[in-house]
């Protein structure tokens, strides 16, 4: 079996994870879905848990690389542009693994806590690092900036318009630099 | 009585195997009633898909209304607490009809939780106008917020405490009403 065939399965298992949950999914609609035979699929994956935790653990990997490059990335010394440009950042990687994190967030199977901690610590020190404020919760403002930005990108993949998708994304960023630059 | 409970465990199987994972066998199984009982009462599986989401609708709705409108604190902070306050109790009790709503992709889920938002998003604009805020976002920033508190507090699996998430949420937040 090629590398391409079982990266296909595994594409199409996410999307169908995500679409009807762990449950709802059935190794039939995936091996449909990715153009192979259910045989092929079981020959590789034994069983649709074994699809699964495979699946999640391929994008838990791809999404960590993303978020270190973005961590990486952000250097501007203004604080303003520095808030901007992490939002928009995270907002890029949420929406591009957009049925990875929607699975993370609504699935239980496979534990997907210590992943969320990484990420939304990872994202808190980052942007502490680089704000340097006392009062505030940056947990906190980690985890807003997360649960916000999978939001969005819920609406925009539930077919609303795109216009709206940048719209609020711009009155989120708005909105919080306004709670962070204000507090004293 | 009996459309009662076989609502009650619909919503239930519904929001733990989807709309397709769910049979409606299952759900008369689960209900202590024969699937003849519930297609008569019902019609077909989709029909009580939408019921169930009405109803849920129209009840959660109503009791956002009324925390919206007990809610009559003129400080900013006091206000948020209540409010979300009011949410993350509202999210807790209607948690499975929630759930759906975010992982049915329908007509019905997505006009749900465009009311929600629009709901929320006028109540705080009037109570205290800013044009410097979004409130849409803002009214959605807390419904996602709020969404992973009880995901996290019902899967008992926590890693932030979530009353003291909730506080600091709103310390974040009050700023936001404050500053003209």
């Amino acid at each position: 079996m090629t590398d391409e065939t079982i990266q296909k399965i595994i594409d199409a298992a996410l999307k169908v994870f995500g679409e009807k949950g762990y449950k709802g999914a059935t190794t039939r609609i995936i091996a449909e879905k990715a153009g192979f035979s259910e045989l092929t699929l079981f020959r590789k994956f034994k069983t649709k848990e074994n699809l699964f935790d495979v699946a999640l653990t391929q994008n838990i990997i791809k999404f960590k690389d993303e978020f270190q490059s973005i961590m990486l990335e952000d250097k501007s010394e203004n604080p303003d542009e520095f808030l901007k440009s992490i939002i928009i950042d995270m907002a890029g990687i949420i929406d591009d693994n957009f049925e990875f994190i929607h699975i993370i967030n609504n699935e239980m199977r496979g534990s997907p806590e210590p992943f969320k901690k990484e990420i939304i610590k990872g994202l808190s020190e980052h942007i502490k690092k680089n704000i340097q404020k006392d009062k505030i919760d940056y947990d906190t403002f980690a985890l807003t900036i997360f649960m916000v930005t999978y939001g969005l990108s819920l609406g925009k993949n539930r077919g609303e318009t795109f216009i709206n998708y940048e719209e609020n994304l711009d009155g989120f960023i708005n909105n919080s630099l306004h709670c962070i630059l204000s507090t004293n | 009585m009996t459309e009662k409970k076989i609502l009650d465990t619909a919503l239930t199987v519904f929001a733990k195997y989807g709309y397709y994972g769910a049979t409606t066998r299952f759900i008369a199984d689960e209900s202590g009633f024969s699937e003849v009982t519930l297609f008569r009462k019902f019609k077909t599986k989709k029909n009580l898909f939408y019921t169930i989401l009405s109803k849920n609708q129209d009840k959660m709705l109503g009791e956002l209304d009324e925390i919206l409108a007990n809610n009559e604190f003129e400080n900013p902070r006091d206000f948020l607490k209540a409010l979300m306050d009011g949410v993350v109790d509202l999210t807790d009790k209607y948690f499975d009809f929630i759930r759906i709503l975010l992982n049915e992709n329908c007509e019905i889920s997505k006009k749900a939780l465009d009311t929600f938002v629009d709901k929320i998003s006028h109540y705080i604009e009037k109570r205290f106008p800013n044009s410097k805020i979004d409130y849409d976002v803002l009214a959605l920033t807390i419904l996602s917020f709020t969404y992973f508190i009880i995901f996290d507090k019902i899967h008992g699996r926590t890693f932030i405490d979530h009353t003291n998430a909730v506080e600091e949420f709103i310390n974040q937040y009050a700023v936001l009403f404050s500053d003209k």
